[in-house]
């Protein structure tokens, strides 16, 4: 093979949205009775006033390995998928897996107002009408669907911290009436948004909640203490808005915690889904294992020894654990290195494995924690409520994500 | 005492000169642990494949130096190089890495370019590297066997090397560089016997679509990883996907029944069958259609695709990696 050939398909990871069908195979439908050896599904609750009743443990589509997965979840009892543009090859396979599954109305498909390019690529405030619509249809051509069961203004308060200027991206007008345009046309269902942190976590949910424009909300939720949180999923039942949550895991961290026969997953899910208010969790699925461990969890209680589990966690972890969304540390530091999210950007390359994707926001960071190596007044250590040691946890965060700049 | 004696050392001496070395003993030992933590290790320049890596990092390039100071790496230091991210570069077959730093006369204290060369012993593990790395982000360039380019950095692979180039500025002519180093690479090799060859490690099952290289959990199977998948255009407009892993037939052996084992496990039906000489394990899959793998010495290749006739010419033509 000449080079030129071989660059030309080695470059194709990015155009793949544009391939040809693969062989068609045959229509999948859901086995009727259930294959008694693989965990299913077993409990289903309505997410807020919506017309979705959604599987307790459902599908986080951020890391989808294949079309095939999508089948899988499906036969076991999993109904809602959350995708987004931005999650690499994610809505495509979904798209793929859709070519084989007819019964469309039998699962609930989420995405978000992102662009396709390398995450996080979230609309911003002020873009047009046409751009917000624009980024539905692409979805929906991607993964061959006619609408959306929800979409997303994706990552509040994520990638900036000021308060003001991401209210006016949750509350953008036009991303209102693209969403009343879209809904008219049949190509959207419902309204949400999303956040995990670092910045304004709680006002910003607080408004979507109260502002009435919402049907649903996707928060960073664990055990792993959320000052306020229990207040404001409380106050979105009361508002009648649906509450997903997400980072169930707390770090998922490999903790050696399980006591007896519960996995920590279990303990982590069980504590989250005991919550009423909570509909159901999405958590990323990449194996045909992780599935099959975390759908054991399904329509289980929470129990005494979930909490000794949780509790043995939050006593080996506690003092390492950031918590998404607490933004303590936020302003703490006089040169504005951006704590939160670098803690966060740890976070997904030690304990989740997302080492590219962590590297890759860090990178592209206007404060990242180059400071901080030789920093002697480490004011943002004493920030921490939780006595995190954040200032050895930044320069280590340093070393580890900036790779290059190691020489 | 008489100037005819011979001289005479006073009892107390030698104890006294006993004592003093004695006293000095664990002074020496300080002098000699000081001495040596003052070796750095990375200075040591490994040899790697019975190459010298800095062998391969010419000393000019048009107007770039490269610094005097290189630095080597290998197995048991490279944490200090990439701390956290070692473990990542081992499992995917690192040997050695040699950083070098190039300045431009126009440098003031740092030098703009920093360039880091891996030995990972094998052309499969550079490509995997590289594209994880670069291929997802950045935009092809022609430099070695493979590359790609970002605003600040070019990646690529030349044999079982791959090299990265950083810059700390923008529109610095890195490709400059890259081509004198995967030239140098090269004539330093040969002409590569180790290139990566995926024409011999797949059938010709159409047009070429896409190569990817897939690190871990392909298609959720977390018995397979390391894998390259590539995707053949039919004449139709359909397109057949098909992967490979290789290794050593030990490992190909396991891998063959790990994965019929899941299979077998989750109810599907398997059977195995010879077509042109080659054996074939069939998979009726609920989830992804029929499909059916080749379990080869050194490779498992599988084809998303039920066999059929027309697979026939390219197998008989088919000869495998290995």
């Amino acid at each position: 093979m000449q080079r030129r050939e071989f660059l030309k398909s080695s470059v194709a990871i990015a155009a793949s949205a544009t391939l040809p069908s693969l062989v068609k195979a045959e229509e999948f439908v859901p086995s009727q009775q259930k294959n008694a050896t693989k965990p299913l599904v077993k409990n289903y609750r309505q997410l807020g006033k919506t017309a979705i009743h959604m599987g307790d443990i459902s599908f986080g589509a951020g890391k989808l390995p294949s079309a095939s997965m999508v089948l899988r979840a499906i036969d076991q009892g999993m109904n809602y998928f959350d995708t987004a543009p931005d999650y690499g090859n994610s809505e495509n396979l979904i798209g793929e897996a859709m070519t084989r599954f007819k019964q469309r109305d039998k699962i609930y498909i989420a995405s978000k107002y992102c662009t396709p390019l390398p995450y996080p690529s979230h609309l911003s405030a002020g873009s047009s009408k046409a751009d917000y619509i624009a980024t539905v249809e692409a979805s929906l051509k991607r993964m061959h669907l006619d609408y959306l069961d929800v979409v997303f203004v994706h990552a509040m308060g994520e990638k900036n911290d000021k308060l003001e200027e991401e209210q006016k991206r949750l509350l953008d007008e036009n991303m209102l009436l693209a969403t009343e345009e879209l809904k008219k046309a049949g190509k959207v269902r419902y309204l949400a948004v999303s956040s995990h942190g670092p910045n304004n976590l709680e006002p910003l949910l607080t408004s979507a909640v109260t502002s009435g424009h919402f049907d649903l909300i996707m928060t960073a939720f664990n055990f792993m203490k959320f000052p306020k949180l229990p207040q404001i999923i409380q106050l979105a039942a009361q508002h009648n808005v649906g509450v997903i949550a997400m980072k169930t895991l707390a770090g998922a961290k490999e903790s050696g915690v399980e006591s007896g026969e519960t996995p920590f997953e279990h303990a982590a899910f069980r504590w989250v889904l005991k919550h009423p208010e909570v509909a159901g969790l999405v958590v990323t699925i990449k194996t045909v294992e992780d599935l099959n461990l975390y759908l054991q969890a399904s329509g289980t209680p929470f129990t005494a020894q979930d909490q000794r589990a949780l509790d043995r966690y939050a006593a080996l972890h506690g003092q390492t654990y950031c918590r998404t969304g607490c933004g303590d540390c936020m302003n703490a530091c006089p040169q504005g290195v951006d704590i939160a999210n670098i803690l966060r950007y740890q976070m997904y390359f030690e304990d989740y494995g997302d080492e590219k994707r962590a590297m890759q926001n860090y990178l592209a960071l206007t404060h990242p924690a180059t400071p901080c190596l030789d920093c002697q007044q480490p004011t943002c250590t004493a920030a921490c409520d939780y006595g995190l040691p954040v200032a050895k946890k930044l320069q280590a965060a340093h070393r580890t994500l900036s790779f290059t700049s190691m020489a | 005492m008489a100037s005819g004696d011979p001289p005479t050392i006073p009892h107390s001496a030698p104890v006294a000169v006993r004592g003093v070395l004695l006293a000095l003993l664990p002074l020496l030992a300080a002098l000699l642990y000081w001495q040596g933590q003052q070796v750095d290790s990375s200075l040591l320049d490994f040899q790697s494949g019975g190459h010298t890596l800095t062998a391969f990092l010419p000393k000019q390039v048009e107007k770039w130096q490269r610094e005097e100071r290189v630095r080597s790496f290998n197995s048991a230091n490279l944490y200090e190089y990439v701390n956290g991210h070692a473990e990542y570069f081992l499992s995917a077959g690192f040997r050695a890495l040699t950083v070098a730093e190039y300045r431009l006369p126009t440098d003031d204290k740092q030098p703009s370019l920093v360039l880091d060369l891996y030995d990972l012993g094998d052309p499969l593990n550079a490509f995997g590297i590289l594209m994880d790395e670069m291929g997802s982000s950045g935009q092809p360039v022609a430099v070695g066997d493979a590359g790609f380019v970002n605003r600040r950095s070019l990646g690529f692979m030349a044999g079982s090397y791959y090299v990265k180039l950083a810059a700390f500025a923008d529109d610095l002519s890195l490709q400059v560089v890259a081509q004198a180093v995967a030239k140098s690479i090269q004539n330093g090799t040969g002409p590569s016997p180790d290139k990566i060859s995926f024409d011999r490690l797949f059938p010709d099952l159409g047009t070429l679509v896409t190569t990817r290289f897939i690190k871990e959990n392909y298609h959720g199977w977390s018995f397979l990883q390391r894998v390259v998948e590539r995707s053949f255009k039919q004449a139709d407009g359909t397109v057949i996907q098909a992967f490979v892993v290789t290794g050593t037939p030990e490992q190909m052996l396991q891998l063959e029944q790990t994965l019929i084992n899941f299979f077998k496990q989750e109810g599907s039906a398997i059977s195995a069958r010879q077509e042109e000489g080659i054996r074939l394990v069939q998979i009726a899959d609920r989830y992804e259609g029929d499909w059916f793998v080749v379990p080869l010495k050194r490779s498992l290749l599988g084809i998303f695709h039920p066999w059929d006739d027309h697979f026939k010419k390219p197998f008989k033509a088919f000869i495998p990696h290995g």
